[in-house]
């Protein structure tokens, strides 16, 4: 529902790390992190949310599913072995707390507090279209 | 007999040693102008060096910046467009999606979608 909102024009997407399950987690952020260096953020970030491979939270998944991407494999172990991104990481945290984010999932929509239900969210996000929309015009 | 062979010998000594000094000199004499460059190469390459370090120092200071800005610029930490990377990690953390449901979506790292679209939608979430 949301890619209809992005595929329309009306609204773009952004995910952000807000690591709240521990080690696995920030590992799997710092994966796909690493990956976006070499242009495969979203697949990682299908890999781990979409399709669940609890494999793939190891050193050795993540290294699978770079190798099935096509990574440059030195790099990308460089890049996780170094933490590269850890600053990163660090400032969607505090970035996440600083919104009041609570738990995950939590969305905003425009800077304001998104609704949990779908529907609702989708008519927060045609309010704001039509706000922004408004403001431009 | 022997001592005008000495006496030869010895001024062909002297003559050697005077010819000797004098080509030294002359060698020396060459090699100062290009003993006297080298430091100045080496200033040169110096300052070209610091020049290239404080260019250089800038050049990250204003990386640093632009790391800084989108967060500065937003207010609320836009933390896409492939901060934190170099030119070529930009380049290569950004173009359009070719797989999947979001197939054909324009991307940014970990925001996808039209760059001027009204509505940003922000989801913090946790793989697991």
């Amino acid at each position: 529902m949301i890619e209809e909102a992005v595929r329309s024009g009306l609204a773009r997407y952004e995910y952000r790390h807000f690591i709240v399950f521990g080690a696995a987690s920030e590992f799997a952020a710092m994966a796909t992190e690493c990956a976006g260096d070499q242009g495969a953020w979203w697949e990682f970030k299908d890999a781990y949310m979409l399709e669940g491979l609890a494999r793939s939270f190891t050193q050795a998944g993540a290294l699978d599913l770079a190798r099935a991407e096509g990574l440059d494999l030195d790099q990308f172990s460089q890049c996780l072995d170094n933490d590269a991104h850890a600053d990163r990481l660090l400032l969607m945290r505090q970035q996440g707390i600083a919104d009041g984010v609570t738990g995950t999932p939590t969305f905003y929509v425009n800077d304001r507090p998104g609704a949990r239900a779908i529907d609702a969210l989708l008519e927060q996000i045609r309010a704001a279209a039509e706000v922004a929309e408004r403001a431009g015009s | 007999m022997t001592r005008p062979l000495q006496l030869l010998a010895i001024a062909g000594v002297l003559l050697f040693i005077s010819l000797s000094s004098a080509c030294g000199s002359g060698g020396d004499a060459e090699s100062q102008p290009s003993a006297s460059e080298t430091p100045s190469s080496e200033r040169a390459y110096r300052q070209a060096s610091i020049m290239q370090q404080q260019e250089g120092s800038v050049s990250e200071q204003g990386d640093g910046e632009q790391q800084a800005d989108p967060v500065a610029e937003h207010g609320d930490g836009d933390l896409g467009d492939g901060e934190g990377g170099g030119e070529d990690l930009e380049v290569m953390a950004s173009g359009e999606i070719d797989f999947g449901h979001r197939i054909g979506l324009p991307f940014s790292r970990n925001v996808v979608g039209d760059p001027d679209a009204p509505v940003l939608i922000v989801e913090y979430s946790d793989y697991q």
